[in-house]
Parts: structure tokens; sequence; C-alpha cells
């Protein structure tokens, strides 16, 4: 009982990690339905930038994490504007193929400049642990799930309330609908792409914190994985995205605590090929068709 | 005085088709202006060109003195032309009232900190918002579905829903696409009562692509023909009735041995 509440705890707060990538891979598709396999790499400059900045100004937690999210929401934003913007009106497949050309580049771009080699993140907040009835939960795992559980909230303010978030799900139904009562979408999808990557580069300072190392290949599984939960809860669906994520981190956890550690990836890629045999559209997606 | 819609000379060509040819009209602001011709003959074509969807290939379009050559959909919208489509075109998954509020979103400024942190500002903006909303939700008869999902609603209400979306753009000018088809008699009856209403309460120019003839003669004040991309005639309801082109056009030419 204490070892199932133990790994609750541990696969909740690898789950809001997964979480608020998947939230990043779900908006970006349900705005111009292209899977931005970039994603995870904008998770690893997120935690490149943090590692940096608390290594050479000594900022705290809070501004890593704050300048990090500006930051990656530009790259995100310029990655749109150079990589994606122009294949607007291509097929499909060629943005597709583009975001993986991205994927590469971001990785052996960071790898060229600043060295392959794994190092550690500077631990700018002391781990402790609190036990109670026999549970472990260190205040990292508190902080990475706090901070996500803010910011999934916010993110959901944003859609719901803000004039940004209602042009954003009418961009998502028809974009051109949308042009046509005076909403620029290019502004609403470059808006999405930084709100997908400001949550990314978050994420990728947390698991800084959690894991303790990052490397330039850091977000190639993470970013699968966490493609993964997306499609699991329904691509294009927010809270779907935030569900599944908690799942995958579950289940990745729940797999290493019966020692079947070395299947912990096979077993998220099983669940992908369930998902999409079983329940195509995902938990919460909705079968929409597609347009002619 | 120089009219509302200036168009001149416009041509669309697709390929070696041209879909609408050296097309010359003028809209008068308050005016309620019908567009006819057969199926193909270009009507939705130059509604896609006047609203910078797909721009025209040669010609000017000139709306309320400001050109509107390269002028994106988005901007043609803000400078106040709106249009429904000949096939319902909402945000489906929104309700009625979301919308409508999507279509607001240029009328007003929105400061981001204060719309997180639900600050006074942001409060009064969304009552603004919220009044302009209720008023044309009142005023088309759609209070009453305000909160629904647009996709559920019967299909003469959402072409009403996209009638009212327009309308919050807050545009000049409004173009409507075939708004009475797949509609049956009664509901035809309330949509004619409805575009009156646009043009007299809400002080909109009108224009009109409609194939139902009972529609547009009662309605319009002046008609263009248009045929195979061409204009072939502009008059009143009476004097298109007894052209002699429109006729040809509609049921076909006589027959000589």
């Amino acid at each position: 009982m204490h070892t199932a509440m133990q790994q609750i705890i541990n696969g909740l707060s690898l789950g809001s990690i997964y979480a608020l990538l998947a939230l990043g891979y779900t908006m970006v598709y349900g705005i111009i339905k292209l899977i931005n396999f970039a994603h995870g790499d904008v998770y690893m400059l997120g935690a490149f930038w943090g590692y940096f900045i608390i290594n050479k100004y000594h900022v705290d937690f809070i501004v890593a994490l704050l300048s990090a999210m500006i930051v990656t929401a530009f790259a995100g934003m310029l990655i749109e504007y150079l990589a994606y913007r122009p294949l607007r009106n291509s097929p499909r497949i060629t943005a597709l193929i583009t975001a993986i050309g991205v994927s590469y580049f971001l990785e052996n771009g960071m790898s060229y400049l600043f060295g392959a080699n794994t190092r550690n993140f500077p631990q700018v907040v002391q781990q402790h642990n609190y036990t109670a009835f026999g549970i472990s939960i260190s205040n990292i795992q508190l902080l990475i799930l706090v901070t996500a559980i803010i910011l999934m909230v916010l993110l959901q303010l944003i859609i719901q309330k803000t004039k940004m978030g209602t042009a954003m799900r009418a961009v998502a139904v028809d974009q051109e609908a949308a042009a046509l009562v005076g909403i620029n979408p290019d502004h609403v999808i470059s808006f999405t792409f930084g709100l997908g990557s400001a949550l990314a580069g978050a994420a990728g300072v947390l698991i800084g914190l959690y894991y303790n190392s990052i490397d330039p290949l850091m977000g190639m599984t993470p970013g699968i994985k966490a493609f993964v939960a997306a499609v699991v809860g329904g691509i294009g669906s927010v809270p779907g995205a935030a569900i599944g994520g908690f799942l995958i981190g579950l289940l990745e956890t729940g797999v290493q605590a019966i020692g079947l550690s070395a299947y912990k990836d096979a077993a998220v890629y099983v669940v992908l090929i369930l998902i999409l045999i079983v329940l195509p559209a995902g938990l919460l997606g909705k079968n929409v068709k597609e347009k002619v | 005085m120089s009219s509302l819609l200036q168009v001149e000379h416009v041509s669309k060509i697709f390929g070696g088709l041209k879909a609408v040819e050296d097309v010359s009209l003028h809209v008068e602001e308050g005016e309620l202006v019908a567009l006819i011709g057969p199926n193909g003959a270009g009507k939705t074509t130059l509604f896609n060109a006047l609203t910078g969807v797909s721009p025209a290939t040669e010609g000017t379009v000139t709306f309320n003195g400001v050109s509107l050559d390269k002028k994106k959909p988005y901007q043609v919208a803000k400078m106040g032309i709106a249009r429904t489509f000949q096939n319902i075109r909402l945000f489906h998954q929104l309700s009625v009232r979301e919308n409508l509020q999507a279509a607001m979103t240029h009328r007003y400024k929105e400061d981001f900190v204060s719309s997180i942190l639900r600050l006074p500002t942001f409060t009064k903006k969304e009552a603004l918002v919220n009044g302009w909303t209720d008023e044309i939700l009142a005023k088309l008869d759609l209070s009453a579905v305000g909160d629904t999902i647009t996709a559920n609603l019967p299909y003469g209400t959402q072409r009403r829903v996209e009638i009212a979306r327009a309308v919050a753009s807050d545009p000049k000018l409004i173009f409507l696409d075939e708004p009475a088809a797949g509609m049956n008699p009664e509901e035809t009856a309330d949509l004619t009562a409805l575009i009156r209403r646009l043009q007299s309460e809400f002080g909109l120019t009108v224009v009109l692509i409609e194939h139902d003839m009972s529609l547009v003669m009662n309605l319009a004040e002046r008609i263009y023909v248009l045929e195979h991309g061409k204009l072939i005639a502009e008059g009143t309801p009476a004097e298109i009735q007894n052209n002699d082109a429109v006729i040809t056009a509609y049921l076909g030419g006589g027959v000589h041995a």
C-alpha cells in the first residue's frame, strides 16, 4: 500500500512534466494540425537556459523558471515564423518533415555550440524529504506539482477568459472564418506557439531540478512520450493533454515499481499502439471528420 | 460623393478560366443590393475577391474611400466588411455567445495581465463585451440559445447565428451568401424580415447573393445579374424581371431553326 502511494506521488511528479509538454503539442495541433516534433527540443532549450542563468547570475528558482519561459516562448515563435509559416499552405506532410528537421537542427546545433556532454543542473533548491505515514515526498516533487498545476490553471484562464483565448478557439475551428471576423490568424498561431513553448521551457527547468542532469538530446524521449500523452488524452484537447500526461507519468513509474524498469519506455509505446487501435480519438478527443 | 463600395473592372482568373470578368459595380451606403445569376456564374468568387479571401487578379476595389488591394481578410473585416457563407461556417464547438465574442476581438483593447489577474479593468471590459453580446442576441431573438453550442442548434437558427456573428464584428457592409439556402418557407419569411432589420435597425449596407427570387424581388432595391463571370444587367427588381438578357440567362436562349 505504501509502495503504491509512493509510486503514485512519483508518477504524478513525472506526469506533470509530461502534461506541461503535452499541452504544447495539443495546442499547436489544435490550431494548425501540425505535430510539432521540435517541441521536445524547446524543452531542452528551457533546461539549458535555466542551467546558464543559474550558473552565471546565481538567480533563484522563480527567476530561472520565468526567464526560461520567456526565452522559450520567443524560441517557439521564432521557429514558427522561420520554419512553419512559409509552409502554411503546403501539404501537412511537408510541415511534419520540417518539424523533424527543426528537431535535429536544435539537437545538433546545441551539441555543436555547447558540447554533447551531460552536465549537472545547478541545485538552486536544496532538496528536503518530508515523510508522513511512511510515504516520502521531496520539496522538489511538491514544487514540480504545484508549479505545473498553477501553470495549467493559468493556461485554462487564458484560453477561456481572454480575448486571445477566444481567438485561439475560433482559429482552431475555422481559420478562414476567423479571419473574416477580424482575427489575424498569424498573430494567434504565433501566440499559440509562444504559449506552448513557455510551458515546455518551464518543464525543462523543472526536470533539471528533478533529475539533476541535462544534455542536448534530453528532449527526444520525453518529447515522444508527451506526444503519446497528447494522443492518449485526445490530440487537440487541452484537458485531455493534462490527463494524458499524468497517466503516462503514472504508467511509467508503475512499470518501474513492478520491476520492469527496462521496459518503461516500451510500456508507453504499447499504450500508444493500443489507444490508436481501440480509441483513436483519445480519451477526450472528438472524432471529427476531416474537412474535404 | 463616392460609393461605399466601388468595384472597378475586377477579374478573377483561375488558370485559363475567367471566373469573374471585368465586373464593375457600386454599392451606396445604406443600400440593399442583390447579386443574382445561374449556378457557377461567379457570384461567390466575386465575394471572395471582395473580402480578400482569394484576391482579384485584376481591377480595383475601394471601400469607404480606401483601396482593398492586397488587404488580408482580417484587415478587410476590421475595415467594416462582414460576410456569411453559403455553407454555414460557425465555430461549431463554441457557444453562440462565444461565436459572437470571437467576432468582437478587434473592437476592444485588452491588457493581458489584468485579464489573468481579473483586475477591475478586466471586469469593466468583460461587462462591455457582454453588453454588446446581449444586445445583439436580444435584437436577433437569440437570447434563449446564448449558451448553446452552435453545432446543436437547428439549421435555420445556425444561419441566424452566422448573421449575428457578422453583425458582432461591427461592420458597415455585410455580404450574405445565399442566406435562404435550405430554409423552409417559414424560415425564409423570418429571414426576409431579419435582413430588412439589418438595414433599418443596424444601419447596415447589405449585399445579398440569393437564388430564391421571391426573396430577392421582395427585398432588393437594386439587382446585379452575373452570368459566366460577366455582368449582364443591372436595375430595379421590376427592370430585371423584364430584362431579355436575364430571362435568356435563366431560361435558356430561344431555339431558332
